[in-house]
């Protein structure tokens, strides 16, 4: 014997006691006369009783103390969360350390293998011309020294003193810096940020 | 605070809504440090959480370590939180129950049941007959659908109304009410003659 289908959630919350007004007087006039849907009520109140008296009541000694047990325990979570946390962020710290340090270094490198260009191109054409006046030139591309080195190459050597201390190591100042970003190509210029973390141009 | 009252008077859903503020809030106060918070926090809920679990564990020891693990749980979920608080926590206690059945999914032999001394064997004997209903209620939920038996569980052991049973579930409150009954049936059917007598 099935119960009514459209009946089926008021007669669920009849046969838990949650149906009232119009509701209520309206379906039990239904329950009159229906006997599948009154055999569905008991059937339902049946199986509930039974699920109920078939859970143990709850050890209120063993709650008493619950809350006090489940804080000391959410209390080590939460800890733990946080030293996680903490030792994360150090990771993390010590990480970006080292590789801002690497990034350092190497643009320091960059830095000291693009310094020589600038400033031998810079003096070629003077070189150049007053070699190519003296009859003793070679193209400055000969002298041109990718290191840097304190060794004056012989064919862009310059007598003019004040342009000789521009090559040595310890000329190395914030000028000369200057000079040698602005010598950089733009893709160059790009490559270096990126290599210290900067978005490019 | 009279305020509140008579808003959650005129409107129910905002009672539930200010009850789960203050939960969210008693959480975020733990998070702070305030041990005291949790402690309230679960006195709120710990029965609905213990009836669910313990349905389906052994003995004390384990019912107690669900019941915790579910406070841990919605500890470390909370961003997760979207409506009650409560039927929340009471579904992530029906997964660990669920889970827990499946993991320990094996009949009480005849040989687990209490050994008694005669003299004892009359005390002894409910209590066994208990056991058994109990196993035999246990195996027949474990024999629902999932939905059916989240629902039953939210229901019966949760005490939630349909309408948080819905809001738990993801499903309208209708939904929650004809998955109930299918589930009422079901059990019927499974369980036989150990189901009680209701009249009208």
């Amino acid at each position: 014997m099935q119960p009514c289908e459209d009946r089926i959630p008021a007669l669920v919350d009849f046969a838990a006691g949650e149906l009232g007004g119009a509701e209520r007087v309206q379906l039990e006039r239904h329950l009159d006369a229906c006997p599948a849907c009154r055999a569905e009520v008991a059937l339902m109140r049946g199986v509930e009783t039974s699920l109920r008296e078939a859970n143990p009541p709850i050890d209120d000694l063993a709650l008493a103390s619950f809350p006090y047990r489940t804080t000391d325990r959410a209390e080590q979570f939460r800890d733990r969360s946080l030293r996680g946390m903490w030792w994360s962020l150090q990771r993390g710290a010590r990480f970006a350390l080292g590789l801002s340090g690497a990034t350092l270094a190497l643009s320091l490198v960059l830095f000291a293998s693009t310094r020589a260009p600038a400033p031998v191109a810079q003096r070629a054409p003077a070189t150049e011309s007053a070699a190519v006046a003296d009859g003793t030139s070679t193209t400055a591309e000969e002298g041109f020294d990718l290191l840097g080195t304190s060794e004056i190459h012989p064919l862009t050597a310059s007598t003019d003193s004040s342009t000789q201390g521009a090559i040595s190591d310890d000329a190395y100042d914030t000028a000369t810096l200057d000079q040698t970003l602005d010598s950089l190509s733009l893709e160059e210029l790009d490559q270096l940020a990126m290599m210290l973390g900067q978005s490019p141009s | 605070m009279a305020w509140e009252v008579l808003m959650t008077q005129a409107r129910p859903e905002a009672a539930v809504q200010t009850e789960a503020d203050a939960d969210r809030r008693l959480v975020e106060a733990f998070r702070a440090g305030d041990r005291r918070a949790f402690e309230q926090l679960v006195r709120r809920h710990q029965r609905p959480v213990w009836a669910i679990v313990q349905r389906f564990a052994r003995d004390r020891d384990v019912a107690d370590d669900l019941a915790q693990r579910a406070f841990i749980q919605a500890l470390e979920r909370i961003a997760e939180l979207r409506g009650g608080f409560r039927p929340w926590l009471l579904r992530i206690a029906v997964n660990l129950a669920k889970n827990h059945l499946r993991d320990t999914a094996k009949l009480v032999r005849e040989d687990d049941a209490p050994q008694a001394d005669e003299g004892e064997r009359p005390q002894l004997e409910g209590a066994i007959d208990e056991a058994r209903r109990a196993q035999r209620v246990r195996q027949a939920i474990g024999e629902l659908s999932d939905r059916q038996r989240e629902v039953v569980l939210l229901r019966v052991d949760g005490a939630l109304s349909f309408a948080e049973v819905g809001e738990s579930l993801g499903i309208t409150e209708n939904n929650a009410k004809v998955t109930y009954h299918h589930a009422v049936r079901r059990l019927r059917e499974l369980l036989g003659g150990g189901v009680s007598d209701a009249a009208l």
